[in-house]
């Protein structure tokens, strides 16, 4: 479904923020991309999204070559951008219409979807936002906007999610809810974290970018998890010092799983 | 009754309201929202009256003491006028509470769209703007001289400019991703 | 320096609004029609801009402090036509989200501010010297203020003339510019130099990031 080919992506003047990625992803795989701060995590979905364009190597979807020439063609856009839907770190950039209720409508009802009353609320109802709907988006506090956002993207139904840190600002409940959510749909699911247990839950496969942009590991997640020398390598996991009573050590430390 | 008529509603009273000149209807104008504005009319009344109050008493006191001197004072007009600003000023937080405002605006997309992303940005940049300022409150050891305070306002516009730069572009690619351009 | 509501007269705000109309299709006149993936949210993102620089206390010597206009710094970095525009739509929010302003005083205040203010700091930006910039900067970021002020202080200063009852009592506004043109202007004055000192320091720090095309 997805092909990159040693793709590489530079700012104007600016240095490389993703160096010569080559990555295949098949319908319906569950990928969990992972890497410390600034890594390109942000940048590599946008590119997937076909925000940003690859300045080397190329980007193919479902066999298209994903350019910009290519979002000239309206057909093409419109499909590319219903199936593939990306959910932004901080996702006030996506609230743009008056309510909570026209926020999750504006896609369905740009594809003249019938019945897009009831799935507004059937997708409010599943994230817990059913009380919200009539408020106006930028009111809200940053998990429920999180929430509008995912609401808006899933009730399109797409084919490709791309998450970027979804469950940082989200609550035990809901983020519970979206990794069930996540491991049951049909659909291809990328996601950006650098919060371990939440890759160990969600993927069978996992992606290790380190520091400069470049892919250091693409794997089983299990077999990542337990490669401390990686995870340390990518600035994933930290060593300090501790005590054990009056006995004192360092090891590196994973502290958000187990 | 739709947001958008409220808006319709409002503007129209507004000029009515301007168009009277007897303290006496315009007192009956604030009894009138007092009552229909429900469980809100003691916390519009409260904010009203500190909003106008430093402009209303600057220029209340300032006509009392030159109409005195040059023996002209009317007490019906510092009723009339003081009633009249009360009354536009209820009228327009009376209105704030009650719509959402994009929604009124929503006969025009553009405007709509326009509005809410305005509406959240001010939020997240006045938020950077109150945390730049206790920042510096919290930081500062001693009373901040002229030439730190100049450093405080330059990085916050600085900040500012940043912060817009960055938003202006993640909002036009959400946009994009979220087909907002395509035809 | 915003007229709050109520104290201009209908016979005023009204024709304000059309020569304020007037302006807006002007100045929106560049932007293009449809929905476009760049205006959109600049301006909206200009708009939060120009209400929240408004929240920025410009320090003024002897430990007071006053609101910046920061129009001339918007001009300055997005033209007249889009500050303006921008100024206009954060006193239409001010009125209608914050309950703040005021629709009566939106017209006058979008043109004394948001149309002369953008317009005398654009000039000097056009008219500015290649090699010695900062002087007609700084006139430019010290007179968006004051002419603004000045245009504001003589809209009040005009009420009791336009509005008043057969025995002479004002209507709205109730003094004449003699009393009010030195009231508001004088303060500013001193506003006006700080600004400009504050809106050098932004062309200094805008040019270093490029944006600029000076």
């Amino acid at each position: 479904m997805i092909e990159l080919d040693r793709v590489s992506f530079n700012w104007p003047d600016g240095p490389e923020v993703l160096r010569d990625l080559s990555l295949r992803v098949a319908p319906g795989e569950k990928l969990v991309v992972l890497g410390a701060n600034g890594c390109g995590k942000s940048t590599l979905l946008k590119l997937l999204n076909g925000l940003l364009f690859a300045t080397a190597g190329s980007y193919r979807y479902r066999g298209d070559p994903v350019t910009r020439q290519r979002f000239r063609s309206a057909p093409w856009a419109n499909r590319f951008r219903r199936e593939t839907v990306l959910l932004f770190q901080h996702p006030e950039a996506m609230l743009f219409n008056p309510t909570v209720a026209d926020e999750i409508g504006y896609g369905l009802r740009q594809m003249a979807q019938a019945e897009s009353d009831g799935l507004i609320r059937q997708w409010a109802e599943r994230l817990g936002i059913e009380a919200l709907l009539e408020n106006a988006p930028y009111s809200l506090s940053g998990g429920e906007k999180k929430k509008v956002a995912l609401a808006a993207l899933l009730a399109l139904e797409p084919q490709c999610l791309l998450l970027d840190e979804p469950i940082a600002n989200l609550d035990p409940r809901s983020s519970g809810w979206l990794v069930d959510h996540l491991l049951t749909t049909q659909a291809t699911v990328i996601v950006t974290t650098h919060n371990l247990s939440m890759a160990a839950e969600l993927g069978e496969r996992c992606l290790i970018m380190d520091e400069q942009g470049s892919i250091r590991f693409d794997g089983p997640v299990r077999q990542a998890l337990a490669d401390m020398d990686l995870l340390q390598q990518a600035n994933l996991v930290h060593r300090h010092r501790h005590r054990h009573g009056s006995f004192s050590h360092s090891h590196p430390h994973v502290h958000d799983w187990e | 009754m739709s947001d958008r008529y409220w808006l319709l509603l409002y503007l129209i009273a507004v000029v009515l309201v301007t168009l009277v000149h007897q303290p006496c209807y315009l007192l009956l104008g604030l009894l009138a929202v007092m009552l229909l504005s429900g469980s809100l009319r003691w916390r519009l009344l409260r904010k009203a009256l500190l909003s106008m109050l430093l402009f209303n008493t600057a220029v209340s006191l300032g006509y009392l003491a030159i109409a005195l001197m040059r023996d002209e004072f009317r007490a019906d007009y510092l009723l009339l006028i003081n009633a009249r600003v009360l009354l536009l000023v209820m009228l327009g937080f009376w209105l704030s509470a009650g719509i959402n405002i994009a929604k009124a605006l929503r006969f025009s997309t553009t405007l709509s769209f326009l509005a809410t992303l305005a509406a959240g940005q001010i939020r997240l940049m006045s938020r950077l703007i109150g945390d730049y300022r206790t920042a510096f409150e919290s930081r500062c050891v001693k009373r901040p001289d002229w030439r730190e305070r100049r450093r405080l306002a330059l990085a916050q516009t600085e900040a500012l400019l940043e912060h817009a730069n960055h938003a202006a572009t993640e909002i036009s690619q959400a946009m994009r991703s979220r087909g907002v351009f395509d035809d | 320096m915003h007229i709050p509501d109520g104290f201009i007269a209908p016979q005023f705000y009204l024709p304000a609004y059309l020569v304020a109309g007037g302006f807006w299709v002007w100045a929106s006149r560049d932007l293009r029609q449809r929905l476009d993936e760049e205006t959109i949210p600049r301006l909206a993102v200009i708009t939060a801009l120009a209400y929240v620089v408004g929240l920025v206390m410009l320090p003024l010597p002897g430990g007071s402090s006053g609101h910046l206009v920061g129009i001339g710094i918007l001009a300055m970095l997005f033209g007249i036509r889009l500050a303006f525009l921008a100024y206009s739509l954060v006193l239409l929010l001010q009125a209608l989200l914050l309950g703040a302003g005021g629709m009566t005083a939106l017209p006058v205040n979008a043109l004394a501010v948001g149309l002369i203010g953008a317009s005398v700091m654009a000039f000097s930006m056009r008219w500015q010297h290649r090699r010695h910039p900062l002087p007609y900067l700084a006139a430019g970021a010290y007179l968006a203020v004051i002419l603004p002020a000045l245009a504001v202080a003589l809209v009040l200063g005009l009420q009791p003339a336009i509005a008043h009852r057969e025995d002479g009592t004002p209507l709205f506004f109730p003094f004449g510019p003699e009393v009010v043109v030195p009231a508001i202007l004088l303060p500013h004055l001193v506003i006006g130099g700080v600004e400009a000192l504050l809106t050098l320091a932004v062309w200094r720090y805008a040019r270093s990031r490029g944006w600029l095309d000076v």
